[in-house]
């Protein structure tokens, strides 16, 4: 399953992709940040986070429930400093079920 | 004079709230005490020290292999250590060689007082290491790793540090100051000398000579504006006060001692750090920390609307709560026209009903459009350092430093030479397992994945994050009933209106500020309290949001900035809320619905129309500054229902702008008018054609303190 140092390479690639501009102004801080920085709107967050969680499960050959899924959008928001939602989206990767 | 009453009843209560504290014993032991290191001529490696005093004499073997303070600033030579100097539970770190500025030597010294005892140690901190700043949140420990009392006992423990018996500290919410006003508190226990205590004081005091006053500064940087602002003093008064005889205080009578320095400008009223900068003369106990992080702001009368929002009617009201349910009952007495003119006084008893039930509110689904092959990293290309064979390389796209797996070639160095400078994209799919993880050519878990090489390409528009969210409430009530006889003052209490909603946005792509397109179906079905008129009415919206158009003022949509008066805190950036804002939505919707069941209801309950209506218009919000909000909503109706009046069309404009605060941001007032013409659904009263005006003042506690 994927670790945090690996989700880290994986969501700056989408942070990158999503806000090139506020991407380039955090630099290497980036994940000190708050996701408020890069995305305006919480659906946003939301479509990051899910994004990069299903390219990472591909790469595991794993999936989460619905369930899941939905308490990973609870458990991230804009609020979130970005190095947590990493965290927490390895968490996730943890508890995913091989297919 | 501006000591006043005032200032002698918070002295007394001061006297009251900070008892004298009981000295020192040996049971308090040990300790270890943060200092600022009063030598002149102390060069800056050794600008502050901690002081150790333990309760046991270590053991002569140990204490003489340690090494002793000495004036010159060196590095111990010894290999013999008892402890380590920590911070969050982790050992701080040796920087530097001897005589070097920013010599810190995580090493515990004999202190020159310890007369052999071997109870008390010393160890020192350069300046760069600002150990007052944010003291609490570096939560150091001395750890006495290799402690054996001469008893042949070992010991190891963990002595928090604590700061010297003299603190000075800066703050805006002093009780012992007025409102505005910054503090300079000293706090002291009674180890501290009378005479020392007596010289502060004395140098406090000659603060409100004016010539000194003059040389006073606070800088302050509020934590959400950009820069930072420098304030001067204009008076200072000083506490505790002297007596009627103008002698001083009894200063062991107290524990703490302040001046309260009124400024030229106001307190932010937002969280702020400030440096106080006193003239050269001051005592260096007054002198640390000079900068003092995340003050409090000064609480300040927000901004309030002029026109108060009325609540919305029964069936438009939000659904954003499980269950919402308010019962009352209201008796009153109430004078009634009789037949005959005359009047007699009744009592009316109604009893209310409020409810709003959404069950399984707002199910969110999202879907991502399609998931990516390959991520990339796209921006300008900065520096690059080719992975050799054994060694990992990196590449810095867009300022950040991408890491390469050792052996990974992403292009030959001449298309590298070529590209520098410019825009180009890094594709990759794969990253290894490695802390911090590198860039590689296969999976790091399953073997039988395909190698994909990652590459670099000038720039070119990679895949957007799309996708589809959709919020679902699949039935709600939103009711108001009431007891008593359905009139025409109630009507709009009996009504029952039940319903579901299914909300889709379609994301077009994922950026700051996104593009995508909202529709909204609703499907409500409306009754009075006793179900004998029956309706229904769906309703279809829809609204795209482009991201060239929408960049809503909001407070949480912000951009970074480093922190001037302390670029070493955590974090060292501060968030700046955008200060403007502007929204542009267009409006398509359509509404169709229509009475079918009605039997006998009460008088005062009209019959509805059938309703078949288009309309489209927009929706717009531009915030040039945070103080001003401009707002305009035109919606142009095509009536199905009624071909005596097809068309009518609604023009909303408001404008309000806050004029700030005033008397020290214990006040508010703001200015607003708005201009409404044109009729809405249901179209059963006449157009409007209103012109609104109005100022308002706010302040909580403009007449208290």
């Amino acid at each position: 399953m994927a670790t945090a140092p690996q989700i880290r390479t994986f969501f700056h690639s989408q942070v990158n992709s999503d806000s090139p501009a506020k991407a380039a102004e955090a630099g290497d801080k980036w994940t000190a940040f708050p996701l408020s920085f890069f995305y305006s709107a919480e659906d946003s967050v939301d479509l990051a986070v899910n994004s990069t969680m299903l390219f990472v499960l591909q790469l595991d050959h794993a999936q989460l429930s619905n369930q899941q899924f939905t308490d990973l959008g609870n458990a991230i928001n804009r609020s979130t400093i970005v190095s947590d939602a990493i965290n927490t989206m390895a968490t996730f990767s943890a508890a995913a079920q091989p297919i | 004079m501006r000591i006043t009453i005032l200032h002698l009843v918070a002295c007394l209560m001061f006297m009251l709230a900070f008892n004298v504290q009981p000295s020192m014993s040996q049971d308090d032991l040990p300790k270890a005490l943060l200092h600022v290191n009063e030598k002149p001529d102390a060069p800056p490696s050794r600008k502050y020290y901690i002081e150790i005093e333990t309760d046991t004499s270590l053991q002569s073997g140990i204490f003489h292999s340690l090494c002793q303070d000495t004036d010159d600033a060196v590095k111990c030579a010894k290999a013999t250590r008892i402890g380590i100097l920590s911070s969050k539970g982790v050992e701080v770190p040796s920087v530097g060689q001897s005589r070097d500025n920013d010599l810190f030597d995580n090493t515990l010294l004999i202190a020159r007082d310890d007369a052999n005892a071997a109870k008390r140690y010393r160890i020192y901190l350069s300046v760069g290491m600002e150990p007052f700043v944010d003291f609490e949140k570096k939560k150091y420990a001395i750890v006495l790793t290799n402690y054996v009392d001469a008893y042949d006992h070992a010991v190891v423990r963990v002595i928090p540090v604590g700061l010297s018996t003299l603190t000075r500290t800066l703050a805006s919410d002093f009780p012992g100051c007025r409102r505005n006003e910054f503090a300079m508190t000293v706090d002291y226990d009674s180890q501290t000398s009378p005479q020392h205590l007596l010289d502060l004081y004395h140098y406090l005091d000659s603060l409100q000579n004016p010539d000194k006053l003059k040389q006073i500064t606070i800088e302050v940087e509020p934590l959400s504006r950009k820069g930072t602002k420098t304030l001067t003093v204009k008076a200072v008064t000083v506490a505790p006060l002297k007596n009627s005889k103008g002698e001083d205080p009894v200063l062991r009578g107290f524990s703490k001692m302040w001046a309260c320095f009124s400024t030229d400008g106001d307190v932010p009223t937002e969280k702020f750090d400030a440096k106080l900068t006193l003239p050269k003369d001051a005592p260096l106990d007054l002198v640390e920390p000079r900068v003092v992080t995340g003050l409090t702001a000064l609480t300040a009368e927000p901004a309030a609307d002029v026109f108060p929002q009325k609540e919305k009617a029964v069936g438009v009201r939000p659904i954003d709560k499980d269950l919402n349910i308010g019962v009352s009952l209201v008796s009153s007495v109430k004078d009634q026209q009789q037949p005959d003119k005359s009047f007699l006084r009744k009592r009316n008893t109604v009893g209310t009903l409020d409810l709003r039930l959404g069950f399984f509110r707002n199910i969110k689904r999202l879907k991502v459009k399609k998931v990516p092959d390959l991520l990339a990293e796209c921006g300008p290309l900065g520096d690059y350092q080719k992975p050799t064979d054994k060694d990992p390389g990196s590449v810095t796209i867009n300022n950040h430093p991408n890491l390469l797996a050792p052996g990974i070639v992403i292009a030959d160095d001449d298309t590298i030479a070529t590209f520098k400078g410019g825009e180009v994209c890094l594709y990759y799919r794969y990253v290894d397992d490695q802390d911090p993880a590198r860039i590689t050519n296969h999976s790091y878990n399953f073997a039988g994945d395909p190698n994909i090489q990652p590459y670099l390409t000038p720039y070119k528009a990679q895949p957007v994050t799309a996708g589809r969210y959709s919020i679902f409430t699949p039935f709600y009530i939103d009711a108001k009933v009431s007891t008593g006889n359905i009139t025409s003052d109630t009507s709009s209490l009996n009504r029952v209106v039940l319903g579901a909603q299914e909300e889709l946005r379609f994301y077009q792509n994922n950026h700051e500020f996104p593009t995508y397109y909202r529709l909204l179906f609703q499907f409500n079905h409306a009754s009075d309290r006793d179900f004998k008129q029956r309706e229904f009415y769906g309703t279809f919206k829809f609204n795209p949001v482009f991201a060239a158009l929408n960049h809503p003022y909001d407070p949480t949509n912000v951009e970074s900035e480093t922190r001037h008066l302390c670029s070493t805190c955590k974090p060292p950036y501060k968030l700046l809320p955008f200060r403007y804002g502007y929204e542009f939505v267009p409006i398509i919707g359509a509404d169709i619905g229509k009475t079918y069941y009605r039997h006998r209801p009460a008088e005062a309950i009209k019959p509805s129309d059938t309703v078949r209506r288009l309309y489209f218009g927009f929706d717009g919000t531009i915030n040039p500054t945070p103080r001003i909000s401009l707002t305009a909503s035109e919606v142009f109706y095509v009536r199905g229902e009624s071909k005596t009046d097809r068309y009518h069309n609604y023009f909303l404009g408001e404008f309000a702008y806050s004029l700030g605060r005033f008397s020290s941001a214990r006040g508010a007032n703001s200015f607003f008018f708005s201009f409404e013409r044109g009729g809405q659904p249901p179209f059963d009263d006449p157009d409007v054609n209103v012109f609104k005006i109005g100022y308002r003042i706010t302040a909580t506690t403009i007449f208290s303190r």
